[in-house]
């Protein structure tokens, strides 16, 4: 702490990550509340306790079906956003391109096309193509929307990069693929993590895309969406959403606690 | 040089093919849509201008178009404000768990959109959490109305939801800052705030530009939230557009109104862009 | 929640360095097997059951109670596909997506026959069809060239859901008017839709007929959309949303489906639904057969229907959800208290007689767009 340049009071930055975690998590934190409030509706005051909608949710397949509907897609699409969004941020900062500024607004043109558009061309395009609704074709909708996401966070992660730490290690005898792993991976990992999140996240959320180019396979969100006409389902997905919360955080705390513990017993194992 | 090109655009191409296959169609389909004319359940199938001509001189199209202009850009520069100090936090402050922070920020977001605005509901509602505590602190005698239903909880709502938009891509510039630059502005004299303004900040620009990209294109045609807990007076342009696909059945309209909407957020970001790349020459 | 372990570890190990290359790359492996085989997986589940028809319907209309009998016969239910909105799913469908049967309400049929996506259906086939409520079975738009094109299957009522507990004053005056009272500016919500909102406005400016109205009466209606949007809470777009607002007390009266009285009401809050003295209005939803169905699924289409029918999807539907049922026999099925409680009279003739069917919408896109103009304040 001594040698960083901390340019704030540094207690003043502290109690604003702090009060901005708040915010971002104190809304979120009602959902564990009332999944244990024993009441359809949503309101205060608080009735008593119950564990019944955890029940609901444990014995609502439907429910697990579009949770892993909604989990294979968003991996699979945060994977390969990820990879094609490098690739193209990296052909767009590290080579001159003629045509790079068309190009990269047209890779862009998902951000800002309506979704509702994008959606019901995309399947007047597969049902013309006699492709077969699927969560492939959810999870190709989504790939086209995250793309622009990873390409932008990618761009302004590697926008400057000294072109001439590669220079030298190609000079050094490595080749155009090692290069690329030891010298430019490393300096862009923020950015692929976030993107990765991003793209995870979004992918998870999306309904509209996901409405239109499904079959019979819901992801979450048209779950969700489709239940809203039924309050008593609402409860049963509160749980599941705190339950989501919760493991998440779990999960998050556990590879911590495991990094830590492996840091102090290999300490060499670091590369 | 040639053969540059050439290594760049093989490594695009991957990237370029899956966009064109999915969306050269879509824009093809969007503007030849938009000059047919719906006649019922059918497209009149010649070239006209009428749903232009009806977006400009109905003016609902564009009150509504700059509204949700407004407010996507209030929610953007919230947005980017407040999560600005939080990036600059984990970035500079936090030595040896950021992958945690970046996570705990993005963990509450994996909590489905439409239950995050339940949340927001509980929150503002007429018998909700910031309703119920003034009332039991006796500082209110009756339920505050407005804290829901109107552009303000749209607004609320929006920026709570990108949080993490606009936090990972500006961490992300400012991680990659070169910290010998702010020490050497440090020891050249210059004060904490000054060496933010000459070099974090500028150096950090490209972060804050894609954070707000992310943040107010999307949002601009946006139409759950306000929906959702916009009230009846709380619709953005996103909603026009979705009626006109499904209820009110007019797809060349809806598609015109598309097309100028995309134009004229196009248009904000290459002013905004311009905007930024000014200050950044000035700063330089 | 397995896969979401083994990403967060994997983005741990990587953004710490503490993965070897050549584990990295074994791990990208294994990630790259698995997001092929996943996808592929649920393909294969999928595959399956091609032999099953494809049933797009709302959700809740879906579950194994109300088809037992299909699964009886056939093992399992058919494949569904889930629409929240009639209009979304029209769009859908439009743009390519093929099923096999659908479950619009009445006043849709008439488009989607002149849009040619619905085929004529034979009733004689279904052994269920001569104990469907006679008056069902001819509502207007459903029977076209004496072809029967919509069997009909579960309805309710459109009226007005309103505490009476902080609207007292309307328990021996039920009225429409309730959604208009400045006594509740703030504290009133409508349905987002044209069917359960401006019709109902065209109800209570006294339209003659609300589905087929004269222009006049088009402005009349404009004008009370107009003077009731300052009054409104929001235009509900989930009965949920709706039915959240009125247990809270935010809301004091609301345009409502007979289930959403049902649900408030078992939950102790104290709510009346109406019987407004200008008529509830009665929705009926029912099957459509789609003109892209499979023809060799028929008889399985049909069993489908068949099973939708019968008594004990019927009572179940009545008991469990508060709506009614197309089968008369289910109303006999059902205690005569258990109806009462419901909000149902005994007989369902009767009271499918004193409400105003909804019909399809003349110039229903113009309406709209005047409903979008007065929701944008103008």
């Amino acid at each position: 702490m001594k040698n960083s340049p901390s340019f704030f009071k540094p207690d003043g930055l502290l109690v604003y990550a702090v009060l901005y975690l708040t915010f971002i998590y104190l809304p979120v934190l009602f959902l564990p509340l009332f999944s244990f409030n024993d009441s359809t509706y949503i309101t205060f005051p608080l009735k008593d306790f119950t564990l019944k909608w955890y029940d609901k949710m444990i014995n609502s397949p439907d429910m697990h079906e579009a949770l892993f509907n909604s989990i294979k897609v968003g991996l699979t699409v945060a994977i390969l956003s990820t990879i094609l969004g490098l690739l193209a941020a990296k052909a767009v900062t590290r080579y001159r391109l003629r045509g790079r500024g068309p190009l990269v607004s047209f890779i862009m043109i998902p951000l800002v096309i309506p979704e509702i558009i994008l959606a019901i061309s995309l399947l007047i395009l597969i049902s013309q193509a006699e492709i077969p609704l699927s969560l492939w074709t959810v999870g190709f909708s989504h790939l086209l929307l995250c793309i622009p996401f990873s390409m932008l966070i990618l761009i302004s992660r590697m926008e400057g990069f000294d072109r001439s730490l590669e220079e030298a290690a190609m000079d050094l005898g490595e080749n155009a693929w090692m290069t690329f792993w030891r010298v430019t991976f490393p300096i862009v990992l923020p950015g692929i993590v976030a993107s990765l999140l991003l793209t995870f996240t979004i992918s998870f959320d999306e309904f509209v895309l996901a409405f239109f180019l499904s079959s019979t396979d819901p992801t979450l969100p048209i779950y969700i969406w489709s239940s809203l006409r039924f309050p008593t389902k609402i409860p049963a997905i509160l749980a599941l959403g705190a339950s989501i919360f919760i493991i998440s955080f779990f999960v998050v705390s556990f590879s911590e606690w495991v990094r830590r513990r492996g840091v102090k017993l290999e300490p060499t194992s670091r590369i | 040089m040639k053969s540059e090109s050439l290594r760049g655009y093989s490594l695009l191409s991957p990237t370029l093919l899956a966009m064109v296959l999915g969306l050269a169609m879509p824009l093809v389909v969007l503007i030849t849509l938009s000059f047919w004319i719906q006649d019922y359940l059918d497209f009149i199938r010649t070239f006209s201008l009428k749903n232009y001509t009806d977006f400009f001189q109905k003016p609902i199209y564009i009150k509504i178009l700059f509204k949700s202009i407004r407010m996507s850009g209030l929610v953007t520069i919230a947005t980017v404000l407040l999560a600005y100090p939080m990036a600059y936090f984990i970035a500079f402050r936090v030595k040896h768990n950021k992958l945690v922070w970046l996570i705990l920020i993005t963990v509450p977001f994996w909590t489905s959109y439409l239950l995050r605005v339940f949340a927001w509901k509980i929150m503002l509602g007429y018998n909700g959490v910031i309703n119920s505590g003034l009332l039991s602190l006796g500082i209110l005698s009756e339920p505050l109305e407005f804290l829901l239903y109107n552009p303000t909880s749209v607004v609320i709502t929006l920026a709570h939801a990108w949080a993490a938009f606009a936090i990972l891509p500006i961490y992300v510039s400012l991680e990659k800052i070169d910290r010998s630059l702010l020490e050497a502005s440090r020891d050249l004299g210059e004060n904490v705030f000054m060496t933010f303004m000459r070099v974090t900040l500028p150096l950090s620009l490209p972060g804050v530009i894609a954070a707000s990209l992310l943040v107010f294109i999307p949002t601009v045609g946006d139409y759950v939230t306000p929906a959702l807990v916009g009230g009846p007076r709380g619709i953005m342009i996103g909603n026009i557009i979705q009626s006109m696909f499904g209820k009110a059945l007019n797809w060349p309209l809806g598609a015109a109104i598309s097309v100028m909407s995309m134009i004229t957020v196009t248009l904000m970001v290459c002013l905004f862009i311009w905007g930024t790349h000014n200050f950044r020459k000035r700063v330089a | 929640m397995e896969a979401i372990m083994k990403k967060e570890d994997i983005i741990e190990q990587l953004a710490t360095g503490q993965m070897s290359r050549r584990q990295f790359n074994k791990n990208l492996m294994a990630l790259g097997a698995t997001m092929v085989m996943m996808p592929l997986g649920s393909h294969m589940t999928q595959a399956a059951s091609t032999d099953h028809p494809t049933v797009f319907t709302w959700e809740g209309w879906e579950i194994p109670e109300l088809h037992k009998a299909y699964i009886d016969k056939h093992g399992s239910s058919p494949n569904i596909a889930i629409f929240a909105d009639e209009e979304e799913a029209f769009a859908k469908m439009r743009a390519g997506f093929k099923v096999d049967l659908t479950q619009p309400c009445t006043y849709k049929v008439p488009i989607w026959y002149d849009a040619g996506i619905i085929l004529p259906i034979d009733t004689s086939r279904l052994s269920n069809w001569p104990d469907i409520i006679t008056s069902l079975k001819t509502i207007p738009g459903t029977v076209i060239n004496g072809q029967q094109y919509f069997v009909p299957t579960d309805w309710g009522q459109t009226s007005v859901v309103y505490r009476a507990d902080l609207a007292p004053e309307y328990v021996n005056n039920e009225t429409w008017g309730i959604l208009w009272d400045p006594k509740y500016r703030g504290r009133l919500a409508m349905a987002d839709s044209l069917i359960d909102g401006v019709m109902v406005a065209a109800i209570y400016i006294g339209a003659k007929n609300p589905f087929n109205m004269t222009d006049d009466e088009v402005a009349k209606t404009r004008a009370a959309l107009k003077e009731q949007l300052p009054l409104l809470r929001f235009y509900w777009g989930s009965s949920s949303e709706m039915e959240q607002a009125v247990a809270a007390g935010e809301v004091v009266a609301a345009t409502s489906w007979n289930d959403g009285y049902t649900k408030l009401k078992s939950e102790g809050i104290d709510v009346k639904y109406m019987n407004p003295k200008e008529g509830a209005m009665t929705w009926v939803c029912g099957f459509c057969l789609m003109k892209d169905h499979d023809p060799a699924k028929l008889d399985k289409i049909y069993d489908y229907l068949d099973a939708y029918m019968s008594v004990e999807s019927g009572v179940y539907e009545i008991v469990e959800y508060g709506y009614g049922h197309g089968n008369a026999k289910a109303f006999e099925a059902v205690s005569p208290d258990k109806l009462k409680a419901l909000g149902f009279s005994t007989n369902a003739e009767e009271m499918l007689a004193s409400g105003i069917f909804q019909a399809p919408i003349e110039n229903e896109p113009a309406l709209q767009a005047m409903f979008e103009e007065v929701k944008a304040g103008l």
